[in-house]
């Protein structure tokens, strides 16, 4: 019965000062929906980014890295073993680049169930023959259908059928700075030079664009098959295998027990990449701090009205504290009012802000490095909205808290003998 | 000598066959062209530039160095086993 009376009253007070009031909401609703959208569309951006880069990053990379080998033969022969051996122009142990028994490891990858997906990949070194100029350029050798499960080959691909590489023979797939150089269309035949000096003809099924150009203008991909064939090697040849894990975070331990199971050189994201993280960490911090600015902003806003119609309303509160009304009473008034100011602004702020996100989220936005991208990116987590709510609850009622102190301390003989 | 590559082509038979051989299979060898007995060395990082190595109380002599790769040094004239060399400060 009692918070009722105060709600009413506390409503009165409001409407009685709707021009302020208004003010003060309209400060909140603003702050709620440059937040919202500010984060949304900030976390849209870095999702995209992250996407970019990581999307198409395995957790765990396989290879075999060309290095000389720490132990020396010398050090083990009986006769040289105790003297110490200066060596001279030590050579890379073997120029086999291909994992051992690569079958075996994939079966056994396979198996983990740490694991989501496993896809092997050689990579070619060549040159690509157009008339009189070399542009070297590398092949990658894919299984398109695991490379299109996993890190999404299939959206890179602009033109043609990433699948046409699996049931056309000797066919490629071109980065889209690389077809443009050679001058290749979809359909023509490109020659390419191994170092070996093989010459191969390789038809056209499709242009790849990644969104870095650099990548664009040296990569192209083709089959398992096709590699090994340009390459003269057999079909267990693969020179990586991109592992993608269940739980990302596990990848710096699985790497380092796969080098070891597997006597391969491993490499996980986290180490590989650890920039992309920072940088979203970065942009995340940004707009959290301004969102969390204009809150307080307004919350400055809502204390000063707040504070000014505590001064206007002297006599009021004089008054329902001479009929009664405690001082605890009194400042449960002015809560509410300051509640009521959040509540409200913040709930037709979070309409805003859903608003002008989607409306952001229809302007398109066109480059040549991202072609999956044809409008900007906007996050709709709802987490956004419940922060926003929480804070502007918090800031009001903080905002709402001194004056409403100040006005459950007026002393009623003071003013009304003052009149 | 291939001119290309700059490298030679060496001849190798086995003194004792192993039992089975496989395809493919690949040997990594080092070529000895030259053995010392008694020969002196001292950690790379004890010798100065100059080819110098500080002794006791800042005297700081000049010795003969042989061969050297990045962990250890030959010394060829100027030390003799029973001398004392302090490490220079980095």
């Amino acid at each position: 019965m009692k918070s009722h009376l105060i709600i009413r009253i506390a409503k009165s007070l409001l409407l009685a000062r709707w021009r302020q009031t208004l003010v003060a909401a309209v400060g909140v609703t603003f702050s709620i929906a440059m937040f919202i959208t500010l984060l949304g569309f900030m976390n849209g951006l870095n999702k995209l980014l992250d996407g970019l880069i990581i999307n198409r990053i395995a957790h765990v990379r396989l290879f075999k890295e060309i290095k000389p080998n720490a132990h020396q033969p010398i050090n083990s022969s009986d006769r040289f073993k105790h003297s110490y051996n200066f060596i001279r122009t030590v050579k890379s142990e073997s120029s086999r680049q291909a994992i051992y028994n690569s079958g075996a490891v994939l079966r056994a990858l396979k198996k983990d169930d740490r694991v989501s997906g496993v896809a092997p990949r050689i990579t070619a070194q060549v040159f690509f023959n157009d008339g009189v100029v070399d542009i070297t350029g590398v092949i990658n050798g894919i299984d398109v259908e695991a490379e299109s499960h996993l890190f999404h080959f299939n959206e890179y691909v602009t033109a043609g059928k990433p699948i046409d590489l699996k049931h056309v023979s000797s066919s490629i797939i071109l980065g889209k700075g690389l077809a443009a150089k050679l001058l290749a269309n979809i359909g023509d035949v490109v020659q390419v030079t191994t170092a070996q000096q093989e010459r191969f003809s390789l038809k056209v099924v499709g242009y790849f664009q990644s969104g870095l150009q650099e990548v664009d203008k040296t990569q192209s991909f083709a089959s398992l098959a096709t590699t090994q064939k340009i390459l003269a090697r057999p079909s267990d040849y693969i020179t990586d295998i991109q592992v993608k894990l269940n739980d990302l975070s596990l990848a710096p331990g699985v790497a380092r027990e796969y080098a070891k199971l597997f006597d391969t050189e491993t490499e996980d994201i986290q180490t590989a990449n650890a920039q992309f993280e920072t940088g979203s960490f970065i942009r995340s911090l940004i707009s959290y701090s301004v969102g969390i600015t204009l809150l307080i902003v307004a919350g400055f806003g809502i204390y000063n009205i707040l504070n000014m119609m505590i001064y206007e309303k002297m006599d009021s509160i004089a008054i329902l504290k001479a009929t009664g009304f405690s001082g605890f009473d009194v400042n449960r008034i002015f809560i509410a009012i300051a509640l009521s100011i959040g509540f409200f602004g913040g709930i037709v702020g979070l309409l805003f802000g859903f608003l002008l996100s989607s409306i952001i989220d229809q302007i398109p936005f066109n480059t040549a490095a991202l072609p999956t991208i044809k409008t900007y990116p906007i996050d709709y987590n709802p987490v956004f909205y419940l922060i926003a709510t929480t804070f502007s609850l918090v800031t009001t009622y903080l905002a709402g808290w001194a004056p409403a102190r100040k006005a459950s301390k007026i002393d009623p003989v003071v003013i009304i003998r003052g009149k | 000598m291939n001119e290309q590559t700059r490298s030679f082509t060496v001849k190798a038979a086995f003194i004792a066959k192993p039992e089975t051989l496989y395809p493919g299979l690949s040997v990594e060898a080092n070529i000895v062209i030259q053995s010392k007995e008694m020969a002196l060395t001292i950690p790379r990082s004890y010798l100065l530039p100059d080819s110098t190595v500080h002794l006791s109380k800042g005297v700081i002599r000049k010795v003969k160095v042989g061969l050297a790769d990045y962990q250890k040094v030959e010394i060829l004239d100027g030390l003799n086993k029973d001398d004392v060399i302090y490490k220079p400060v980095q």
